[in-house]
């Protein structure tokens, strides 16, 4: 098996903004197959949206040729990871395919929570960690700290740790040594029986699902019968190939290779993340371990904004459930907004980013309503219900008690933020489980929190808090009796079920008189006076009131300048058009998000 | 033959007004000098027999700061390129504080018919805080020259809402100009007009915007005040002596073609709608036509022009008229017939007799429910 001697398979895993993508563009850049002019910058990120936040959400691999120093030719497989939170179980099967894992650290900002989540995972695949510091062009620069750091926090090696600066593309040489030196060929027999990790898939209009692939065992080539082990499914291969970062058909894909697969699968729900691909003839007995179905933790309402239809909507949401299989839609009626959707998202992030591409790539307005979790309803007859939209709460006197997801929370901050972290976690209904120091300045809190909490404005608060150096990772743990009710808004006495919100007693009154305050601010003047109140079952607990205007006329229209007063009649119907009509009263579309903001004054 | 209006704009004032958003400059003989010559070649550039022109309308700024001579040279002008209807309504707007006796009878045998009086107000306290040049008293005085010099068709500018006004001061004035028996007043609410004096003063706190329940009740109570004596209200800021109705103003609210010339002056021609330079520097130094903006109106602007127009008359406007037949102006409209009907049931429309007009209250918001027909 000497071909395997001369691949390597890793992955580059760093906190957000440490410069992952521009370290692998340099890695590209450094070695064969990708000509300088056809780089793009950070060409692992392909999603303009994914450009612009500076994070990846879906997962590229890429073959690099690289001409060692030792005059031998390695193949590189660079194994891109999505970098968040949300994203843990994408990141895991991805570095499941690797036996190696570049850890950048920026060397000034130093080891961060996700950082550290990421080296567990990394150390969960018993993949070999080399550590890189990056950024070391900048003045605030501290590397040999930021060892010390990682040698304490990680408890790896630094020694010899490549310096690198991604951005001005010193050191890089050093590191592709490096890769050689530090990570383990692959192992594995092309003559077993075929046994495939999958670990991502994107749709592609013309070839179906695209599923990318490390081939553990075994090998495959076109005309193949695939077998995916978790449903059983069997698909004739059509292509198999590797990318370069496009795609190029190959003849085989074999024991040790990275690559990818299409079959004329339909969705790549259908290809989900962490399956077993064998043959259907000649089937591997065991799957590979670690699949895990995709779950929704997340959930809110998606409204086509006045004068988008339907159908748009939901073609989109087709499109992207197609290439996306951790999140799932029903359709839903609201009556305050019509038809719509009822959408199912890992995580707050993974929820912004799916509203965002609706609206730049599809180029849609929607509406979405207040994310909300899956509560555990317990009936008094003991029947036990899963409740993720507000609206569908049962009667309070059918309710024996509720139920509220926990999450364990690690937040890592420097020590001069505590007190004020601390106090927004206890303001979320967290408890403190542990606090350890990592290093003489920096700190980790150990949380258990409902999730409902973290998912409201949680992050934008650290954020804001710790002027942008805190950083949070967070799982689920279990279920926990809860004193949560729901908390609806009136509009002109009017119950709007889509500003209904799930809340904790105890949070119900502030959070009432929040979104009373912000409606206020956004809902323009009527005819009428229009009440705003916040209720729960038939008892006002805040109110707020816009009052009525009694003058929207302009006197004058001079010297005959009607193209004026057109334009400024049609700048007004434009804002009218942005408008959704509950009862009687106009709320502008921004007022469905506006309530869900942090607010620093809070 | 087809009837146009024509508007000439005469951007010279002694000083800017407080309020004033318009395009004026303080008065410079040479710049005037070389804006009437600009203003002579814009007439001669759009020389037109095709129309019979019945109103013609000087504008300002302050017209009554020219020369009798220099009226009398643009109105000459205007006789050589256009045909002037013999009964033709000749307005020019004039400031009091600027009027001497022998310039009305040079006005007036310009051709001059029309008055229209920058009053804005009977009270001294609040002329002097809009910054105007002159005083009460000068409008009585100039008022009974101008009757003297002739004038028997007068408007005179009222503004409500300017800053130190209240309710009792507000019908003061109004009692006042009524007891001079003009033809014609035009009762407007002030606005405040981004880049004024009045715009800074406000944003730093200097005084506090009148609200709208006195604005309303302002505009209400002197508007009942004039309909008592005698003026009709025939558009919202309009109001006259039966037979006196601004006929120039009325082709705005009508669809009528008119022509607009000077700095920064608007037309609706020809099926286009123009709009001149407004920066007097490249005014003065045309060699084609100034014109900045020109749209050709789509059916659409047509329609929805005719409505919002229209619907500032007391009349409202005839269904009708508008597409040629009721049924197909609800067709036109059927997506917003719902909400034109609710307006009707909360009593801001009237829909009667195959026409349509505001309430009272309908005025009030009327830009609301207008927006629905652009």
């Amino acid at each position: 098996m000497d071909y395997l001697k001369y691949i390597r398979n890793f992955s580059i895993i760093a906190h957000i903004d440490h410069g992952k993508s521009t370290l692998a563009d340099r890695l590209i850049e450094n070695t064969g197959l990708v000509s300088h002019r056809d780089m793009k910058e950070q060409l692992l990120d392909n999603m303009d949206l994914e450009r612009e936040r500076g994070i990846t959400i879906k997962l590229q691999t890429i073959r690099l040729v690289y001409q060692a120093k030792d005059g031998k030719e390695y193949i590189f497989n660079l194994i891109d990871t999505p970098g968040h939170v949300d994203f843990n179980y994408e990141v895991s099967r991805s570095l499941a395919a690797c036996e190696g894992a570049v850890l950048v650290v920026d060397a000034s900002q130093g080891v961060e929570a996700q950082t550290l989540a990421n080296v567990y995972l990394a150390l969960d695949e018993n993949l070999e960690i080399l550590p890189v510091l990056n950024k070391i062009d900048l003045p605030s620069s501290r590397p040999e700290e930021i060892c010390e750091e990682i040698e304490e926090m990680i408890g790896i090696d630094t020694e010899g740790a490549p310096l690198v600066s991604a951005k001005v593309g010193t050191g890089i040489d050093d590191l592709l040594e490096k890769i050689i030196e530090a990570f383990p060929a692959p192992q594995g027999d092309p003559d077993e029986k075929l046994k495939a990790l999958i670990f991502d898939s994107i749709y592609d209009n013309y070839k179906g699902v695209v599923i990318y692939t490390r081939v553990f065992n075994g090998k495959v080539k076109k005309g193949d019968i695939i077998k995916l082990m978790n449903k059983g499914q069997t698909y004739e291969v059509t292509e198999v190939g590797v990318c370069v970062p496009s795609t190029i058909p190959v003849s085989e894909l074999k024991a040790g290779e990275v690559g990818y697969i299409c079959g004329s699968i339909k969705k790549v729900a259908d290809a989900r993340v962490g399956d077993t691909i064998t043959l259907a003839k000649n089937p591997t007995e065991k799957p590979l371990k670690g699949y895990k179905k995709a779950q929704s933790m997340v959930f809110c309402g998606i409204y086509p904004a006045e004068g988008e239809k339907y159908e748009n909507v939901r073609d989109a949401l087709e499109k992207l459930q197609v290439n996306d299989a951790a999140f799932n839609f029903e359709t839903e009626t609201s009556t305050a907004l019509g038809f719509g959707f009822r959408c199912g998202f890992l995580g707050l992030l993974h929820m912004e980013i799916i509203v965002e591409r609706l609206e730049r790539e599809f180029n849609l307005g929607v509406i979405t309503t207040s994310p909300s979790v899956i509560y555990k309803v317990i009936l008094n007859d003991g029947q036990e219900v899963m409740i993720q939209n507000p609206t569908n709460l049962p009667n309070a006197l059918e309710i024996q008690h509720i139920e509220e997801p926990l999450v364990k929370a690690d937040i890592m901050i420097p020590k001069d933020y505590v007190g004020s972290i601390m106090e927004l976690c206890q303001d979320r209904r967290g408890t403190l489980k542990h606090m350890e120091y990592i290093t003489e300045t920096r700190v980790q809190l150990h949380y258990e929190m409902p999730l409902n909490e973290v998912i409201y404005d949680f992050f934008d608060a650290l954020k804001s808090k710790t002027r942008g150096y805190g950083s949070l990772d967070y799982e689920f743990v279990r279920y926990e009796k809860s004193n949560v009710i729901k908390m609806d808004v009136l509009l002109n006495k009017e119950l709007v079920d889509a500003f209904s919100m799930i809340v904790h007693e105890s949070k119900a009154y502030q959070r009432g008189k929040f979104v009373c305050e912000k409606l206020k601010e956004v809902i323009p003047m009527h005819q009428f006076e229009v009440p705003i109140q916040a209720a729960i079952g038939q008892k006002i607990i805040a109110r707020e009131t816009v009052r009525a205007y009694r003058k929207d006329v302009i006197a004058k229209c001079y010297g005959g300048d009607i193209s004026r007063k057109k334009k400024l009649l049609e700048k007004q119907k434009e804002g009218k058009k942005k408008m959704r009509q509950c009862g009687k009263v106009e709320v502008p579309q921004e007022a469905f998000t506006a309530v869900l903001k942090f607010d620093d004054d809070k | 033959m087809k009837k146009l209006g024509i508007y000439i704009h005469i951007p010279f004032c002694i000083k800017k007004c407080n309020y004033c958003a318009f395009l004026s400059f303080p008065i410079d003989e040479n710049l005037k000098r070389e804006y009437l010559k600009a203003l002579k070649k814009e007439i001669m550039l759009n020389e037109n027999k095709e129309y019979i022109v019945d109103t013609v309308f000087l504008g300002g700024g302050t017209p009554s700061l020219l020369e009798p001579k220099e009226i009398d040279d643009i109105i000459m002008n205007l006789n050589s390129y256009f045909n002037i209807s013999k009964d033709a309504e000749i307005t020019m707007e004039a400031n009091p504080g600027t009027l001497k006796f022998e310039n009305l009878l040079g006005f007036k045998e310009a051709g001059i018919n029309r008055l229209s009086l920058g009053v804005q107000s009977l009270d001294e306290d609040v002329l002097s805080h809009m910054g105007r040049i002159h005083n009460a008293e000068d409008v009585y005085w100039e008022y009974e020259l101008a009757r003297k010099a002739g004038f028997n068709n007068i408007n005179l500018d009222l503004m409500f809402s300017v800053p130190n006004y209240n309710i009792f001061k507000i019908k003061r004035t109004l009692t006042r100009a009524i007891k001079l028996k003009p033809e014609h007043i035009s009762y407007y609410g002030l606005q405040l007009e981004e880049g004024t004096p009045y715009f800074e003063q406000f944003k730093k706190g200097m005084f506090h915007e009148t609200d709208d329940y006195m604005d309303r009740r302002m505009y209400h109570e002197g508007s009942r005040l004039l309909i008592n004596k005698g003026y009709n209200r025939y558009e919202i800021s309009n109001f006259s002596k039966h037979g006196y109705e601004c006929k120039h103003n009325l082709k705005y609210w009508n669809m009528d073609e008119y022509l607009g010339l000077g700095l920064g002056s608007s037309s609706f021609i020809g099926g286009y709608r123009l709009k001149n330079a407004e920066d007097i520097n490249s005014y003065i130094n045309f060699d084609k036509k100034p014109i900045i903006e020109k749209h050709h109106n789509s059916k659409n602007d047509n329609v929805s022009e005719a409505i919002f127009t229209g619907l500032r008359k007391t009349e409202g406007i005839e269904i009708s008229s508008v597409l040629g037949s009721e049924s197909a102006f609800w067709e036109y409209f059927n997506n917003i017939k719902d909400v034109i009907w609710e307006y009707e049931m909360d009593g801001c429309l009237i829909i009667d007799q195959g026409r349509i007009r505001f309430t009272e209250y309908g005025i009030d918001i009327s830009n609301k429910i207008l927006a629905n027909f652009v």
